[in-house]
């Protein structure tokens, strides 16, 4: 679907890269200053490349030999960028409306406007909104231009983590609802795994790996221990009821339950939770009389070292990655097929 | 650096040393001789041949008689003034500033036709000009300078006045008359003979009666001051000298006829009218507020269209200036800024050269005052539509291209909307420059009340009267415009930083 053969120098750095994806949502990630945004500009055409040759579903964007070059506005990219880039002097919703000339039928205004619960803000102006608002005007934007393909320029960054989470769920609804192919740069890798099927770990202006998030981040050279902190796993749950008396939620993950802590009800019946890797903690057999709430069985599906730690990936319905010891590894023989419990404090759990 | 410090210091100590070195031989102070423009240049010779017999150096600044007469009037340290206009010299007579009997005529002019056609016979009378194929004619202020009112005489005195009024384009003085008609386009105009003498271009084609118009005439007189310069009088005596005379014969002017008294018969048509109306017109009060409105009006109108035409070039050129990567935009920047540096004048003769070889017929009309002053305010517009746009997110033109929008498009809904303020602000100082337009103006489009005299060329031009009382009126309406226009401008500025600086709402 999208071939993409780039070089590109600025200043002293080179981007040299080819990648190629057919996937729906395709992430590049890697460190700053590892090209990722560059590759995006260049999709989009912000940026010539030197040398190259940019083709997307049959459309070609770029090619230096022959020379051809297609203006960003013939490139239907919708680009979200990391700063929102809202047009200040607009309400929301003629920023909404910007691309909407562009015609064909793409993803509808009230559709739009209800998947990103922007309706109550439609007659403000962007200074009026709040961080996370203004990344849901832009993607609102983006949308609305009937692209061919998104392109997401770190679009949680900037924002703090309550607000962040609130704007990756409207994002992954987005993904799923519209169905239109993605370019997702991050340097998050949790971000990465919940929003990619496929992923581009770029260093140094150069492809280092391609593929699914799951099979890549164990490669080596990908993580470093500072991913490994930041890894969590996102997923979402159902049938979520609260429990005023012990002001948690109580929800699903397939047929087991899981009890969160949350101060607020929760007005989702299918909420988006997040458990950091290293706060799952996994037992050889059920723990009784336990503090934690949560007490779940798993199955191991791969054990597997990066860095000085050791991944191990568990089935609970969905996947878990959890962050353990080497020695922890010995102790339970951890391996493929093993039983497992996955033990989680309820206020572990993050609802985004 | 350091050695550059020491230059410049060894520089000046060399300059004072000269000061000094010349203060020292000089055992009398220079005579000093404020001398109407027009005399000046025999003035040099005169002081020349002075110099050599009596051995006092003469230092002689040149101006417009009116100027020199408020110099005057304001304390200057002048010891002889020779006008080139007896009304000044009257001004300062009754002010008690001259001595009175030091006051002598000492030389006359003739009023002369030229032309830059030599297919012309000498004309046997002034008629000629009544027919339109001598074009335009140049002559210089009759409200202001004294050319100009013995030229209006004299048309009166013929009757020709009325029919050549329409095509006559007003020079401030004289000497701009003559540069109207040497490189400025027109064929046909009335000065001195003296002034013809220093050209070779122009032929004199009629020689008006000296009995046709009020009697040319420059007095010369010693400026009384606490101190009168020892050679003041003999200076003085010396301007009635044969060889003083010879001298501004040899300038083209003439002598004073020698009788004592001569009772100078100007003709004059229609009813009686004193005499005192024809010199000093702009006394009336009525008229004086009808020429101030007049200038206000044409400001305006000037000003305003210099605007129109600046607005769409300065507002593309400014943003493509802050956008471009081309290899022109250095060459480009140039010739928009340089507007701003080179004297306004020689801006006003550039473009007063190039209406003229392109034939626009629009030289000396108000449209020529128009462009010159948009061409003098446009870099300011410039300027500051090119600060705003790049203030401006530079991400935000391509966003809005991302998303289909075509160039004109971004430019009309991004670019223009978000740098409004940059673009008004401009606006209100280039028409404040516009309308403060002087020196580019007066060139290229004359100094015409009710056609081209906006307020700074009305201001200029009252200075030079005998009568300037108009004056501070024009001043207070001038500062005023410019006052307002500067506020407006910073408080737009002023406006968009608060707007910057507004923190963003919380909560999400």
């Amino acid at each position: 679907m999208l071939r993409a053969t780039v070089t590109k120098k600025l200043g002293g750095f080179t981007l040299d890269v080819s990648i190629q994806s057919d996937v729906r949502v395709t992430g590049l990630f890697g460190p700053s200053g590892s090209g990722k945004t560059t590759l995006l500009n260049c999709i989009a055409g912000l940026l010539d490349p030197e040398k190259g040759d940019i083709v997307f579903s049959d459309t070609p964007y770029f090619a230096s030999d022959p020379p051809a070059n297609r203006p960003i506005r013939e490139r239907r990219v919708g680009y979200v960028f990391q700063d929102s880039l809202l047009f200040e002097h607009m309400s929301v919703r003629a920023n909404l409306l910007y691309g909407r000339n562009r015609g064909g039928n793409g993803p509808g205004f009230d559709d739009v406007v209800d998947v990103l619960a922007l309706g109550p803000q439609l007659a403000r102006k962007p200074r009026e909104l709040s961080g996370g608002e203004q990344r849901r005007v832009a993607i609102g934007r983006a949308l609305l231009s009937n692209p061919a393909i998104l392109l997401f320029d770190e679009p949680l960054t900037g924002l703090d983590a309550a607000l962040a989470g609130r704007v990756m769920v409207y994002l992954k609804r987005v993904l799923d609802r519209f169905a239109i192919p993605a370019l997702y740069v991050s340097h998050s890798i949790s971000d990465v795994i919940y929003f990619c099927d496929e992923v581009v770990v770029l260093r140094d202006g150069r492809v280092v790996t391609q593929g699914p998030p799951g099979e890549v981040i164990t490669r080596r050279g990908v993580l470093d221990d500072r991913h490994l902190t930041d890894l969590r796993n996102v997923f979402t749950a159902s049938d979520a009821n609260y429990d005023q008396e012990h002001a948690a939620v109580r929800c699903r993950i397939g047929p087991l339950e899981l009890l969160v802590y949350s101060a607020t009800p929760e007005r989702t019946p299918t909420p988006t939770l997040a458990i950091r890797a290293n706060d799952i903690i996994l037992a050889a057999a059920r723990p009784e009389r336990i503090s934690a709430r949560n007490v779940l069985p798993a199955t191991v599906q791969r054990v597997e070292p990066v860095g000085g730690k050791i991944l191990v990936f568990i089935d609970v319905g969905t996947t878990w990655i959890v962050e353990v010891g080497p020695a922890a590894v010995e102790e339970l023989s951890l391996k493929p097929g093993a039983a497992v419990f996955a033990v989680i404090k309820a206020s572990a759990i993050e609802l985004l | 650096m350091h050695q550059l410090g020491l230059t410049v210091l060894t520089l000046i100590l060399a300059i004072a040393g000269c000061e000094s070195r010349r203060g020292a031989t000089d055992r009398q102070p220079e005579l000093v001789v404020f001398a109407a423009a027009s005399v000046a240049d025999a003035l040099h010779d005169i002081a020349d041949a002075f110099e050599a017999d009596k051995g006092i150096r003469i230092e002689i600044s040149a101006a417009a008689s009116g100027v020199l007469r408020i110099q005057i009037e304001s304390g200057a340290p002048c010891d002889v003034f020779v006008s080139a206009d007896p009304l000044h010299m009257d001004r300062l007579a009754t002010a008690g500033l001259i001595l009175l009997d030091t006051r002598t005529d000492i030389a006359s002019n003739t009023l002369v036709i030229v032309t830059r056609e030599t297919q012309y016979e000498a004309w046997t009378s002034p008629e000629p000009l009544a027919e339109s194929a001598v074009g335009r004619i140049a002559i210089a202020h009759p409200d202001y300078a004294p050319a100009g009112r013995y030229a209006r005489s004299a048309l009166e005195h013929h009757n020709l006045w009325s029919r050549v009024e329409p095509r006559i384009v007003f020079g401030d003085n004289v000497r701009l008359t003559l540069q109207q008609l040497l490189i400025g386009g027109l064929r046909c105009g009335i000065v001195y003979a003296s002034d013809v003498a220093t050209t070779d271009a122009l032929d004199i084609a009629y020689r008006f009666d000296p009995k046709s118009h009020p009697p040319i005439r420059y007095p010369a007189a010693v400026i009384r001051r606490a101190n009168v310069h020892p050679a003041a009088n003999a200076f003085c005596r010396f301007l009635g000298t044969d060889a003083a005379r010879s001298i501004l014969r040899s300038h083209g002017f003439t002598d004073v006829p020698r009788s004592e008294d001569p009772p100078e018969v100007v003709e004059r048509l229609g009813p009686a009218q004193s005499v005192d109306d024809t010199v000093m017109p702009i006394a009336s009060e009525s008229l004086f507020d009808e020429s101030l409105m007049q200038a206000l009006t044409l400001s305006v109108r000037v000003s305003i269209v210099a605007l129109l035409f600046c607005l769409p070039i300065g507002v593309l050129t400014g943003t493509w200036l802050a956008r471009t990567r081309s290899a022109w935009r250095p060459i480009v920047e140039l010739a928009i800024t340089c507007p701003l540096v080179i004297p306004p004048v020689v801006t006003g003769l550039v473009v007063l050269y190039l209406v003229v070889r392109m034939r626009l017929p629009v030289a000396y009309t108000w449209w020529a005052a128009a462009i010159a002053s948009a061409i003098v305010a446009l870099p300011l517009l410039v300027r500051t539509v090119r600060a705003a746009v790049e203030a401006m997110d530079d991400r935000l033109p391509l966003v809005a291209a991302t998303l289909g929008a075509s160039r004109t498009r971004v430019f009309l809904t991004i670019t223009l909307p978000l740098s409004w303020r940059g673009v008004v602000g401009g606006a209100v100082l280039a028409w404040a420059r516009a309308a403060g337009e002087f020196g580019a103006t007066i060139v290229v489009a004359g100094n015409t009340p009710g056609k081209t005299q906006t307020i700074p060329l009305a201001i200029y031009s009252a200075l030079h009267s005998p009568d300037d009382s108009a004056v501070w009126p024009l001043v207070a309406v001038a500062v005023l415009m410019s006052v307002a226009a500067v506020a407006i401008s910073e408080a737009l500025v002023r406006s968009k930083r608060k707007q910057v600086f507004r923190a963003p709402r919380n909560g999400h």
